[in-house]
């Protein structure tokens, strides 16, 4: 039995058979195909080789002209090996031969080629291996990206491990065969992280190596309540688990009572609470839990991955769908793209590498330069705004003429619309993030711009303290209790209050018990929280005092370190709240 | 029409790229020899590697200085042959990096 330790993302205990993906986030499927199915495997393997080249050559030429032609003459010689007639006969031989798949057959035709370059006397050519993993990954990606096997041809529940997952590969689940997943890399906040949330499976990141350890099919436990995953569990270990497990199904009902309650404090003081969401299916979880509207969709996924960016129709249909479910009461705050430059497919090969991406061209910013892009989705979402209550936000707004620039399009957008008779809500409500220091210290005259704030407490902690919490060295600095936080949070909050101006909080901390007292004590009225979390924090505000609230958000500003706040917040919060149900 | 006789060309390369026989004259040596129909072998070390295959070349680790045979046998030998003399001789006179 081999216990490793994580960062939990999405509550819940799963025990299952392991799937493996590879390292580099294939699973490349080891069965075997018919005698009837060798041409297609040819065909196949034509295709990715073919597909895989022309690609490479495209680089090529831009590499050749932005860098120069000696730089691009290395893709050129990778798109040599990967047209090489001789390396494609000796891959179809073995599909012919041992009926293997093309993907299976390439890897072990790749493998032996890369064993005979490291075991190359010259240094500086044994070294040329790493391009051949390169290759090799390129055609797999080509080979499995039209027919993502393994994951798509799954037919018994499973446990996914990998080195990491990518958000589109997040995204791709199948969660009815998927039960939970468990990474070696990856952070809470990140975007794979999110995704995990959205689709409520049970999953731990950030567990640091444990590939090597673990076999396909060996049994393993993930653990998203504390962050744990368990390779090959002794009986003992296993039947604690499986008593957990039924715990857990007996608290989600005594939970599930509380759907259709307010979140009301003991003093008669209603807090809304909203959900986060990032497909437009996530609506359904937002109602199941009991959500009064979404307080933060975000659109990125749209754009993730995709060559080109989604044309009107297509952000239109998904802005449509998700408030038309959410029904006109509840509602809809959608935020423009909040991405870099560098996460956009349909960019990235114009994209400048940046030195210090979340200081650079990402965000507004970005949509700020490509007013093409960004009037795009404003047009989707200014359409869609007829069929229910949306709201609009910008995100990383970091000056007021920035804010003012981005309205500014939006009134252009709506004059078109107008033109064009198309109908739109021309009183839509516009909201900026909080999520950089500048827009918290200046959010009594950001105040005068918008009708709504929404504090982004991811962000807002990063920048704030200059920590990239991935970032294992500085990790311990990215801490939400920081007074710092705590500070410009309170300065919002006044902001909000004297100018009349709606205050809604998003991010990790929103959805954190340890904090939910801090918020309600200095005024916060409304929560945007993951879904999951919803009826959890729905059952502690309908524990708090206001009075109380507000005594222990005046003691927690008095505390000078984020040890100190946390330590009193938490003790504050256990007072309420049976120990079951703390997350550390 | 005029028959072309299959001819085997042989010629020894002296390598004088300070890099050895790396990726970028390797890529342009099985382009060139790709465009021929001749069969073209490359020997290096008594050991023989196709040089129609990128593959086969990357495991010739010819330094500076070193010799590599070119053996060329087809209709087009010795269009061949000069062709990648040229481009081998080119690729050593385009030292960058």
């Amino acid at each position: 039995m081999e216990v490793y330790r994580g960062i939990p993302v999405y509550p819940g205990v799963v025990i299952g058979p392991a799937l493996l993906l590879d390292t580099e986030g294939y699973l490349i499927p080891q069965r075997l195909i018919n005698a009837s199915e060798v041409e297609d495997e040819f065909e196949r393997l034509r295709i990715g080789i073919r597909d895989t080249a022309i690609e490479v050559r495209s680089n090529q030429a831009i590499i050749a002209a932005n860098v120069g032609a000696q730089y691009g003459a290395i893709l050129g010689a990778h798109a040599q090996m990967i047209e090489d007639p001789f390396l494609r006969n000796e891959i179809e031989s073995l599909i012919s031969k041992s009926y293997f798949t093309a993907e299976y057959a390439l890897s072990l035709v790749m493998r032996k080629h890369i064993k005979e370059i490291q075991n190359l006397p010259d240094s500086r050519m044994a070294s040329r291996a790493t391009d051949l993993f390169d290759i090799e990954k390129q055609i797999l990606g080509k080979l499995i990206g039209k027919r993502k096997e393994g994951l798509n041809s799954l037919n018994e529940p499973v446990v996914i491990l990998a080195h990491d997952l990518s958000p589109s590969e997040t995204a791709k689940l199948n969660t009815k065969l998927v039960h939970a997943f468990a990474t070696e890399a990856g952070g809470r906040t990140s975007h794979t992280s999110i995704l995990a949330g959205a689709l409520e499976i049970p999953a731990v990141v950030g567990l640091g190596k444990f590939i090597s350890d673990v076999t396909g099919g060996d049994i393993v436990i993930v653990d998203g309540n504390s962050g744990l995953l368990i390779i090959d569990p002794d009986a003992e270990t296993l039947r604690r688990y499986q008593k957990t497990q039924t715990d857990i199904v007996s608290i989600d009902a005594s939970l599930e009572s509380l759907r259709d309650l307010p979140a009301i404090t003991q003093d008669g003081i209603e807090i809304k609470l909203f959900g986060n969401i990032e497909f437009p299916h996530e609506t359904k979880h937002c109602l199941d839990k009991g959500a009064q509207g979404i307080g933060l969709y975000r659109t990125e996924f749209l754009f993730m991955g995709k060559e080109v960016a989604p044309s009107e129709e297509e952000q239109f249909e998904a802005y449509k769908a998700v408030v038309q479910a959410m029904g006109p009461d509840r509602p809809v705050v959608i935020r423009t793209l909040d991405l870099g430059g560098d996460k956009l497919a349909a960019f990235s090969i114009l994209h400048t590498p940046e030195k210090n991406p979340f200081l650079g061209l990402r965000s507004i910013r970005l949509c700020l330069r490509n007013i093409g892009l960004f009037k795009t989705q404003l047009r989707a979402i200014l359409r869609a705004s007829v069929f229910g209550n949306i709201q609009l936000l910008f995100p990383m707004i970091s000056t007021v003429l920035e804010l003012r620039q981005a309205k500014m399009i939006v009134s252009e957008v709506k004059e078109d619309l107008f033109e064009e008779n198309v109908p739109f809500n021309k009183d839509i409500p516009i909201g900026t993030m909080i999520e950089v220091p500048s827009a918290a210290i200046l959010s009594e005259l950001m105040a005068k711009e918008v009708s709504f704030f929404s504090i982004g407490t991811n962000d807002l902690v990063q920048y704030t303290l200059a920590a990239d919490r991935s970032n294992e060295d500085v990790a311990s600095l990215y801490n939400p209790g920081d007074p710092a936080v705590l500070r410009l949070i309170a300065m919002v909050v006044n902001a909000a209050k004297h100018s009349n101006v709606a205050l809604n909080v998003c991010g990790e901390m929103s959805g954190d018990l340890i904090y939910t007292m801090l918020f309600l004590g200095l005024g916060i009225r409304q929560l945007s929280v993951s879904p999951h979390s919803i009826p959890e924090i729905k059952q502690f505000i309908r524990m708090v005092n206001i009075k109380d609230a507000e005594n222990v958000a005046k003691e927690a500003m008095r505390q000078e370190t984020a040890r100190d706040v946390n330590n009193y917040l938490r003790e504050q919060t256990r007072k309420l709240l049976p120990d079951s149900l703390m997350n550390d | 029409m005029e028959e072309v006789r299959p001819e085997l060309l042989k010629s020894v390369v002296k390598i004088k790229n300070p890099n050895g026989f790396h990726m970028r004259p390797k890529a342009a040596f099985v382009e060139a020899a790709s465009r021929f129909s001749s069969e073209v072998k490359l020997i290096w070390e008594g050991q023989v590697f196709n040089g129609k295959s990128m593959f086969e070349l990357m495991l010739v680790a010819a330094a500076e200085d070193s010799e590599v045979t070119l053996e060329v046998f087809g209709s087009d030998s010795q269009l061949a042959l000069q062709e990648l003399e040229k481009v081998l001789a080119e690729e050593d006179a385009s030292i960058s990096n």
